[in-house]
């Protein structure tokens, strides 16, 4: 009886001293997980998911902050692949930061109207709108992602969303 | 509804598939029913009907159409199978039992046909194995005949504790003398390629399921890997074994034809749904119920493997796929 | 005829043959039609308008010009005047709308009198001259998906091959366009293979025909031609398909992501080939084909010349073919697209009318789940698993579809046909392929947006810094202020300045002092 104890408690030790030991040692680089959430975020920086964009959300997953399934423009798949990723429950979309688009959208900014403020310019993410102070400003459908983040700072409210098919059909 | 490419009516489908093995059963099946008895016959009868009544009950439960489903057969025949590997004089709820857990356990609770990993005839066998191992060993010599009908009954209404003489089959002889020690040459009746087996019963069951499972290679409806996978499996070891120490295993000859060896091969391994799907994958689990087969009739508890050997490489199926992929055309 | 070594190629299966239904009518010449179709968006890619509704057209007019994708250029198939454009559900298995031209025949079949000059020696014509004059005659493969002719032989020409395959073997049970055209005008094909090796740069030349077109092979055998090798492979379905084909001529498998150039070998339809002969000769453009229809018990099986643009209703009718009751498919069995408006026309994709009755060809009912039978792996040329590709598809699951070789499945419904579920395979994995690009798509955008979005903040960082280091830079001038007042007093520039700053300041802060504003 005493021998069974004995051996018992000597391999829980053992067993347990290798997994703390693994946990500190073999912990994967952080890093490297943050760029692969990122790699599976859309990158539409629209900060939906109440984080400055893509690459903090990721941070902020991988850190254990932030759950999996605050992004709408990355839907259902997204969540999917980050809980497959993570070996996390994929949950479904936290519809208070905004639900999916059924369909792909880009702005437009409608040329009479724009009075060459550059604000929108100035708020785009990624630089898709092309244009200068006085001059015309447009959007490069091919490149918007939708993000809707030029939308409040135009002042005289000339851009609107349009379904991306649409947009790029010649 | 827009058809889609290609335009062709495929050459056959899965109830026809079914029904031919059902009917490449049929000589084995009947050699069973006159060697055995009415009991073989009822067995048959009883897990038929339990089995569609139970698949019947099932697609109810899970709200899927019912006709459709009973119409492919794959039902009947697990049924017939698992009535062919049990014997003759059991109380009736015992088949019924075994294949009312083979179809809900075996089949359903997976979704049904096409999604099950374990062969459900098999897995039924088992189940009653294990549960009620003192019956399900006893293979008496049953009265034939008139007679024999109302001994069957009077043992399936188990209103009669039939005295059980002792009717061991060929295996079953064969472990209990190499367990107490007698040489295997004391076993044999007379000399000659088949003298193993004490008479010529199971070497002609064997014989007629071989018959069946050529005319179903022929017909192209079973892989070939499989049963030639198993019949290698079984031999090679049983020779090796044999060549080494001939006074302690059987000869391979005698494990081909004894016990389920053919029908397992031809029509328990050959179940599409639980065998492995690639043709390498496909030799490999053949070759591996064969060794099973042969390593539990040597060492094993019970005098039998083919079940136990058939449900272990069920578990091994999805490895051994993923293991074996053919190279693709174009790629490296 | 020696018979050389074949290699054989994994999978395939026997089909019935359907061939005799039309293989020995002799080839007849359809009438023109009164209104002739031409679409204008085809599926592989755009084109634009050169005429205007109510514009007069000549045969062999150009229609249209390429605008993106693999467009070729279309011309009007016979003279008349351009009466519409009208959208047609096409003849295309995703049932797109097409646009199409619609054009009044007026029966004179007048020629275009721009139409370039045939040649009567293309021989003697320059590789790339050919090229081009086959680009401008708008020549794409016969054998069914009509990639333009001119972008192959110029990918031919750019990366070398040596050997020129003509494809002859019609795999498809009831199609014999091929078959007819090489006992008829064998010429035609073997001196259009020369002429396209010469466009490539080919050195050898081979001709593959089943073997049991004894016909056939007979006519090529008298034609004589040195310059081309004829070859026969046993029947066998998909033998047809190119890197079948290769495979079993050569023994080589060409890569999944590459072509048959990249081993330094083109494939052409036999068709294409004599197509292409007669095209250089006479200067004009692609506007007809061979067309099979075939249906059993039909007396009007056969093989016919058509027109571009003839509506296959007309073509049906005016041949008395009672097609309403039946089912109508351009291309074989296997292959074949079921014709949802027959008012389509015939297009230089009509290699074949299969006309036949739902009971001949399999209804599409009574679909069960996999049982994983593996027979379909068994036939499918690829080696592929289509029963794992079906589990795949079925979960969505991408990363699974492309590790189990999804993209390189050619369609060939061998699987389908042997599947003993019924299970619709080609048509799920034509789904789940699409999917896979959708999917490419979105990851390409995202990768466009993050390297913008990243690109973006290192310009905003670096305007910050350039700030930074002039606000720094004017902190130190601030702090160097009395030298700088002394450097200010010794040149006598920077005095002025200084002193017509001081003048402003003073009137600023003083407005009344000298009449300021």
């Amino acid at each position: 009886m005493l021998d069974a104890l004995l051996i018992m408690g000597l391999l829980a030790a053992a067993l347990g001293g290798l997994l703390g030991f693994a946990s500190v040692r073999l912990k994967p680089d952080s890093d490297q997980v943050v760029e692969q959430i990122n790699a599976l975020l859309p990158q539409t920086q629209c900060g939906q998911c109440a984080y400055p964009g893509c690459r903090p959300y990721a941070e902020a997953i991988a850190s254990g902050e932030a759950p999996i399934n605050r992004c709408p423009p990355g839907g259902e798949t997204t969540i999917r692949q980050l809980a497959d990723l993570l070996d996390r429950e994929p949950e479904p979309l936290d519809t208070s930061h905004g639900s999916t688009p059924e369909q792909a959208m880009v702005a437009f900014i409608d040329e009479p109207a724009c009075i060459g403020c550059t604000l929108c310019i100035q708020a785009c993410p990624v630089d898709a709108i092309l244009g200068a102070r006085g001059l015309m400003h447009t959007v490069i459908a091919d490149e918007c992602t939708g993000c809707e983040l030029c939308i409040d700072p135009c002042p005289v409210d000339c851009i609107t969303l349009l379904p991306r098919q649409v947009r790029t059909a010649a | 509804m827009h058809r889609s490419a290609p335009h062709l009516r495929p050459r056959h489908d899965v109830p026809r598939l079914m029904q031919t093995v059902l009917l490449a059963l049929v000589p084995g099946a009947l050699a069973m029913i006159w060697l055995f008895g009415w009991g073989v016959l009822l067995n048959i009868l009883l897990c038929a009907a339990t089995a569609l009544a139970t698949e019947a009950l099932m697609l109810r439960l899970r709200s899927r159409p019912v006709a459709p489903v009973l119409g492919d057969h794959s039902a009947v025949l697990a049924a017939v199978l698992l009535a062919l590997c049990l014997p003759p004089l059991l109380p009736w709820w015992i088949p019924v039992l075994g294949t009312f857990f083979a179809i809900v356990f075996g089949k359903h609770v997976y979704g049904g046909l096409g999604f099950n990993p374990f062969n459900p005839a098999m897995l039924g066998y088992v189940f009653l194995l294990v549960s009620f191992p003192g019956i399900m060993v006893l293979w008496p010599a049953p009265e034939l005949g008139p007679s024999g009908l109302l001994q069957t009954l009077m043992a399936s209404s188990n209103m009669a504790r039939i005295d059980m003489v002792s009717g061991a089959t060929p295996l079953d002889g064969l472990k209990t003398a190499l367990a107490a020690g007698t040489p295997i040459d004391a076993l044999r009746n007379g000399i000659g390629l088949f003298s193993l087996h004490q008479d010529s019963d199971w070497l002609l069951i064997n014989g007629l399921f071989l018959v069946g499972g050529l005319y179903l290679l022929r017909r192209r409806l079973i892989a070939w890997q499989i049963p030639l996978g198993v019949l290698l499996g079984l031999t090679l070891p049983a020779l090796a074994a044999w060549i080494i120490a001939p006074t302690q295993f059987a000869d391979p000859l005698f494990h081909l034809f004894a016990g389920g060896a053919m029908l397992g091969a031809f029509f328990v391994a050959t179940d599409p749904v639980s065998a492995a799907t690639t043709p390498l994958g496909r030799l490999y689990y053949g070759l591996g119920i064969g060794i099973l087969i042969w390593v539990i009739r040597c060492w094993g508890g019970y005098p039998d493997g083919v079940a136990f050997a058939v449900l272990l490489m069920n578990l091994a199926a999805p490895l051994l796929d993923r293991l074996c992929r053919p190279r693709i055309e174009g790629q490296p | 005829m020696a018979r050389l070594r074949l290699f054989g190629f994994p999978g395939g299966l026997q089909l019935p043959d359907w061939k005799h239904w039309s293989a020995d009518a002799p080839l007849r010449t359809l009438p023109l039609p009164p209104e002739l179709v031409v679409p204008l968006d085809q599926p592989n890619g755009r084109s634009r308008l050169l005429v205007e509704p109510g514009d007069s057209v000549d045969r062999g007019q150009p229609l249209a010009l390429p605008e993106e994708g693999w467009a070729m250029p279309l011309f009007a198939p016979s003279s008349g005047t351009l009466k519409a454009v009208e959208w047609r559900l096409a003849a295309h298995p995703d049932g797109q709308r097409l646009r199409c031209a619609v054009i009044a025949c007026d029966g004179e079949d007048r020629v275009w009198p721009g139409q370039p000059e045939g040649s009567d020696s293309p021989f003697d014509l320059a590789p790339e001259e050919l090229r081009q004059r086959i680009r401008k005659a708008g020549i794409g493969g016969l054998g069914g998906a009509v990639f333009p002719t001119a972008e192959k032989l110029d990918a031919a020409a750019e990366q070398g091959v040596d050997t020129l395959v003509i494809n002859a073997i019609g795999c498809e049970p009831c199609i014999t366009c091929d078959d007819r055209l090489l006992r008829d005008d064998p010429a035609a094909v073997l001196q259009g293979a020369e002429l396209l090796a010469r466009a490539c740069g080919a050195e050898r030349i081979i001709l593959a025909i089943e073997d049991d077109r004894q016909e056939a092979l007979d006519a090529v055998t008298r034609s004589a031609n040195p310059a081309v090798e004829l070859r026969t492979v046993p029947v066998r379905y998909p033998a047809g398909g190119e890197r079948q084909l290769i495979r079993n001529l050569t023994g080589q498998q060409v890569p999944s992501d590459g072509l048959p150039i990249d081993l330094g070998l083109l494939c052409q339809n036999a068709g294409t080939a004599a197509t292409t002969w007669h095209c250089m000769r006479s200067g004009s453009p692609l506007l007809e084909r061979i067309v099979t229809l075939a249906g059993p018990d039909l007396p009007q099986s056969g093989n016919y010349r058509v027109r571009f643009g003839t509506p296959m209703d007309w073509m049906l009718d005016q041949l008395q073919v009672p097609w309403h009751r039946q089912t109508l498919i351009q291309g074989g069995p296997m292959m074949g697209t079921a014709i949802q408006d027959p008012r389509y026309p015939v297009t230089a994709a009509t290699n074949c009318l299969l006309l036949a009755s739902a009971e001949l060809l399999g209804g599409e009912g009574d679909q069960r789940a996999c049982i994983r039978c593996g027979d379909c792996a068994t036939v499918c040329p690829v080696q592929l698993l289509p029963q794992q590709l079906h589990w795949y598809a079925g979960d969505h699951d991408h990363d699974a579809l492309r590790d189990h070789g999804l993209m390189a499945c050619i369609e060939c419904g061998a699987c389908a046909v042997v599947c003993p579920s019924r299970i619709p395979l080609v048509r799920q994995f034509r789904d789940a392929k699409a999917e896979l690009f959708a999917a490419d798509l979105e990851q390409n955008r995202a990768r466009r947006a993050r390297a913008r979005f990243e690109a973006r903040e290192a310009r905003l960082q670096r305007k910050r810094e350039q700030q930074e280091a002039q606000r720094a830079a004017k902190r130190e001038a601030a702090r160097n202020a009395p030298q700088a007042a002394e450097n200010t007093r010794q040149d006598p520039r920077k005095a002025a300045i200084a002193a017509a700053l001081e003048r402003r300041r003073r009137k600023q802060s003083d407005p009344d002092a000298s009449g300021g504003e």
